[in-house]
């Protein structure tokens, strides 16, 4: 059943039992008490077949509605005090086949030829009442479908936000192999500039050098000072070149984490360290990059939720997989919900072919496990 | 066909000793004891003291005043005492105190009696009487005149007669026979309530549903099984309790079967369906409920029928109570209308029942 | 052609995610080893293969059909042996095999000969008609797999057969998969049990919080973590062999001694233990113990995640 419909059941039937029971009391005062296990049978048939319609569906919930709206009518012969929840029966009955709200109304005034003397102001009034609120309910029911229809909305949207962003980052990782082929190749343009001047200079006058050793010694000395000299020069050159060539420190995978963790801790005065095992020049870029957008994401909910005084973040590079984890000892998660925040993990595990585990028995741990190519050659599996 | 495979497995549960003594060898247990036991309660034949009448004769010319001379001593004989009444008013005062059973006015035209209802036996015998006595006594006139004289016994066999009708009430043996036997079909409500966690206990109902047999197959089988299993129990009942208690089931003792099916599967239609109402073993225990309430205010224990109050007026809307009083009127009075309204109302029910337990089954996930 | 085809399967309960994404394939004439902690979602997988728990999102295929657009055809292929023992102990076991054979629609004399296979295969056939009440624990669960495979189902799932039985009949019924398999039926077995996997399954699917984190046969598995082994030679005597005498030898990493302890790093494939026990005694060590630590697939798992496959 949809959450709309439960709520209107729910307000529909205590409703009802408003009205019994008020037939009930009234019943039982003016009839004596001789009829009031008739009543209270009436009642309890007529509530237990309105519950059993409520479970059914389609043609079965019209019969049994039927039947319970025949309860109180079998129960005005008994006495005429059941003329009380009648309207409400009949008006469940009738918003089944008609929508619209005067239609449902008019149905209301078909029990009232077959009313027994004197009870027609008091059908009126609770006929009256019994619309008021079930239209009031079924108001509410419509809101509360808008509200979940509304919902359901977002999160579509939500989900196709997502789907792009990832597109996005697999386009920004093309681009970025883009980048460093041509990088590359600059660089061994450069080097190749460098290194080819130098040395083929340097050469030169070493080979006019060691042609007049023997003849002018002098002049090859003078050579050979010339040859040391453009031999220095390319190599401050080279030196210089991959100076710059060379990247920060702080830009290395490892590096980048250990900065992550250590304003971690020096922001949330929480204990955060960082431990690596294994070759970790087998990790490219594109798993760096993974591991410490999770490792940042894992951090962001220990904080929210761990309630934890240290937090251990560890890098381990096995012969065929990486595995990186960020474990808290705070209070762990007995059932674990998977949010947004989780779900961005797994998507950039994915994308390189790897997954994401949480485990909340002991604290609570995220790993991340990412493969590898087993030679240890640094190449992708995707 | 795979669900007369699974009704079979079903059968299978004669093999279960338990089941065997609740279902055959205690209702019949009980059947002697209350049969025997409480048999005062139910005498075919009515005791009835002397009846006392008050007559008033108004000048009645000879031959009536012999002729109802003559009637008074037969009667008085054969239980019924006719006295005088001085007046009427003082006399229908008498009567109304129940001091006397009536007063009859007879004169030439005729005879008019006035009874007290509250001894309707009594007056039916009375009023026969006084019928038998204004025939004869037209009869005697005619044949006096005649000249043919009517023999003198024959308002004894009258009021013999009139007594030992006994307007087709049963015995207790016949009536126990019946409500036991209702009541012991009300039971297996129990069994019924239980039909499919009894699968869900053995887990067997994973092999069931991993099957290619469809939970409606499950269902129906299972039903069906359970049906045939009580209807044979039910048939043994009626043929035990009659040759050996000779428990009267009336002239046509097959066509009570239909009846007692109808019930059969109005009881497990309820109890199935309690069961899946109430998901648990909790379902037991209410069913439990249900059935001791049923069975008291249906008249397994005692007859109902003329209960009063708030006792006769719940008495008045049980279900188990319908199908004995139907059982018994075609029994014994051969009057098979409320046999008709029983079976309507208990295969209706179970098909109520049926569906509503098919529609919770189809939804929830599992058995 | 795969037997069975899972993809991106995935089970809610309220919130929580019990299999998440799960994808594998088994193929035909293996035994597929399921193996995980307990909660890992081996059971709610297994439930969700026979059409016993609906999913929430994924497919399964069972011999190319989808299981929810054919379920009869799923079912009718599908032997399911549960964890709990599932059968009637009011009925006799051949009475058991034959009324769940019925169900897949053997009748008359082939559902006779077909449960008595059954019976013979498990090694109940002389205990057909006592009934199921009277057999021991052991019993019980020979009766269990037969009233499984009496409908000749070409996959047949086991799901942790083994838990808390004793050791001989753990035997029997190891011994009855690999017959099973051999007869020409596809295996696929759930178990946290590590040495079963090892011992019994072609491949294997380790499974942990409701996803597949590794696939693979043994030697791949284990390949994933590392590829080398530990020997640990214990010395009699505080004899120490000097440095350099195993180097020499294939497969041999590094060598570390503590105490009269040698502690050998070698390559997990290559089979050097001889050569190193000569090299060891050759020079005048005496060799007190020697224990060999290979990964298994405890290590694995506890290396992937971090914990153990048993529950402590």
């Amino acid at each position: 059943m949809t959450a709309e419909r439960h709520a209107a059941e729910r307000r529909n039937i205590a409703l009802t039992l408003v009205a019994l029971a008020a037939a009930v009391a009234f019943a039982a005062d003016a009839g004596g008490a001789g009829i009031l296990p008739a009543c209270i049978l009436i009642a309890l048939l007529h509530i237990c077949l309105r519950l059993a319609a409520g479970l059914a569906d389609g043609w079965m919930r019209l019969a049994l509605l039927l039947l319970a709206a025949a309860a109180p009518g079998a129960g005005v012969a008994v006495h005429p005090a059941f003329v009380l929840p009648l309207p409400i029966a009949v008006y469940e009955l009738s918003s089944r086949v008609f929508r619209a709200g005067w239609a449902n109304l008019a149905a209301l005034a078909v029990p009232v030829p077959a009313l027994p003397d004197g009870w027609l102001l008091s059908y009126g009034i609770a006929a009256a009442a019994s619309f008021a609120c079930l239209c009031a309910f079924d108001a509410d029911a419509r809101r509360i479908r808008m509200l979940q229809d509304e919902r359901e909305q977002l999160r579509r949207k939500l989900h196709e936000t997502s789907t792009k962003l990832g597109e996005l980052e697999g386009y920004v990782r093309q681009s970025e192999y883009v980048l460093k082929l041509e990088e590359r190749s600059r660089i061994s343009q450069q080097l190749h500039d460098e290194i080819g001047q130098s040395l083929t200079g340097a050469l030169m006058q070493m080979e006019a050098a060691r042609r007049l050793l023997v003849s002018d010694g002098a002049k090859a000395e003078l050579l050979l000072r010339q040859a040391i000299r453009i031999a220095r020069e390319g190599i401050d050159r080279i030196r210089l070149t991959l100076k710059q060539l060379k990247p920060l420190p702080e830009q290395l995978g490892i590096h980048r984490l250990k900065r992550l963790a250590a304003e971690f801790e020096a922001q949330h005065s929480i204990r955060t360290s960082l431990t690596h095992e294994g070759e970790l020049d087998r990790i490219l870029p594109i798993h760096w990059k993974i591991i410490h957008d999770n490792a940042a994401e894992a951090l962001t909910n220990a904080l929210k939720y761990a309630g934890a005084s240290r937090i251990d973040i560890q890098v381990q590079v096995m012969r065929a997989m990486i595995r990186a984890v960020v474990a808290d000892d705070g209070q762990g998660a007995a059932r674990i919900v998977k949010g947004l925040g989780l779900a961005g993990m797994e998507e950039r595990a994915a994308a390189a072919g790897g997954t994401v585990i949480v485990d909340g028995s002991r604290g609570f741990t995220v790993t991340t496990l990412l493969p590898l190519e087993p030679h240890g050659s640094g190449g992708r599996k995707s | 066909m795979r669900v007369l495979h699974i009704a079979k497995k079903e059968l299978k549960a004669f093999r279960d000793p338990a089941m065997l003594v609740f279902m055959l060898a205690t209702p019949l247990a009980i059947m002697l004891i209350l049969g025997t036991a409480l048999s005062r309660g139910f005498d075919k034949g009515i005791e009835i003291g002397e009846i006392r009448v008050l007559y008033r004769l108004e000048q009645p010319d000879e031959t009536l005043g012999q002729a109802w001379a003559d009637f008074v001593r037969e009667a008085k004989d054969s239980g019924v005492r006719f006295e005088a009444a001085d007046s009427r008013e003082n006399g229908l005062e008498m009567v109304r105190r129940a001091e006397f059973t009536g007063l009859a006015d007879i004169a030439e035209k005729g005879v008019v009696y006035t009874g007290n209802d509250r001894a309707p036996v009594e007056n039916a015998i009375v009023q026969g009487l006084l019928q038998t006595f204004a025939d004869r006594y037209r009869m005697t006139a005619v044949l006096a005149a005649e000249g043919i004289s009517v023999p003198e016994d024959g308002v004894r066999e009258v009021v013999r007669a009139a007594s030992v009708d006994g307007s087709g009430r049963p015995g207790s043996m016949d009536y126990y026979a019946v409500a036991i036997t209702t009541m012991i079909i009300l039971y297996s409500a129990l069994t019924a309530a239980q039909l499919m966690d009894w699968e869900r206990r053995r887990k067997t109902d994973l092999r069931l549903l991993a099957s290619p047999v469809s939970k409606a197959e499950i269902f129906a089988g299972k039903i069906l099984g359970s049906f045939l299993l009580h209807a044979v129990f039910a048939i043994l009942l009626v043929l035990l309790s009659r040759y050996m208690f000779n428990a009267d089931w009336g002239s046509r003792p097959m066509l009570v079967l239909p009846v007692l099916f109808s019930q059969i599967l109005f009881v497990l239609g309820l109890g199935v369906a309690v069961g899946y109402l109430i998901r648990s073993s909790a379902a037991g225990v209410v069913i439990m409920v249900i059935v001791q309430a049923e069975a008291l205010f249906g008249g397994a224990y005692f007859p109902v029928d003329e209960a009063g109050g708030w006792f006769g007026a719940i008495a008045a809307w049980s279900p188990l109570g319908l199908t004995n009083r139907a059982l018994l009127e075609a029994i014994h009075m051969d009057e098979w209308a409320t046999a008709l309204r029983a079976m309507a109302f208990n295969i209706g029910a179970a098909a109520c029942c049926l569906a509503l337990s098919a529609a919770i089954m189809r939804k929830k996930e599992g058995l | 052609m795969h037997v069975l085809e899972i993809r991106r399967l995935t089970k809610k309960f309220g919130d929580v995610h019990a299999v998440d994404g799960l994808s594998l394939s088994v193929r035909e004439g293996e035994i597929f080893g399921l193996l995980g902690p307990n909660g890992a979602g081996k059971s709610t997988t297994i439930l969700m293969i026979a059409s016993l728990l609906s999913s929430t999102e994924g497919e399964i295929r069972v011999f190319g059909r989808n299981i929810a657009e054919h379920p009869k055809f799923a079912r009718q292929q599908i032997g399911l042996v549960p964890q709990d023992l599932a059968i009637y102990e009011e009925m006799t076991a051949y009475e058991n095999v034959a009324f769940f054979a019925g169900l897949y629609g053997l009748r008359g004399r082939e559902l006779r000969s077909r449960a008595e296979e059954a019976l013979a295969f498990v090694g109940l056939e002389d205990k057909r008609n006592r009934y199921a009440k009277t057999f021991s624990g052991g019993m019980k669960r020979r009766l269990n797999i037969a009233c499984a495979i009496a409908h000749r189902p070409k996959l047949i799932i086991l799901d942790e057969p083994t838990v808390g039985i004793d050791p001989h009949s753990r035997q029997s019924i190891l011994s009855a998969v690999r017959r099973l398999n051999e007869a020409g039926s596809t295996v696929l077995y759930t178990s946290h049990y590590m040495e079963e996997a090892e011992s019994l399954c072609t491949r294997i699917a380790v499974m942990d919080h409701g996803k597949v984190i590794a696939e693979g046969t043994l030697p791949q598995l284990t390949s994933v973590v590392t590829d080398r082994r530990e020997i640990a030679v214990t010395l009699r005597g505080t004899y120490r062999v000097e440095e350099g005498a195993l180097d020499g030898i294939p497969g041999v990493r590094s060598v570390a001694s503590d105490d009269n302890r040698l502690l050998i790093e070698a390559d997990a494939e290559v089979n050097n233990l001889n050569a190193i026990i000569r090299a060891v005694t050759a020079s005048g060590a005496e060799i007190a113990d020697i224990e060999t630590r290979s990964p298994n697939l405890e290590t694995v798992f506890l290396a992937l995640t971090g914990r153990s496959l048993r529950d402590d």
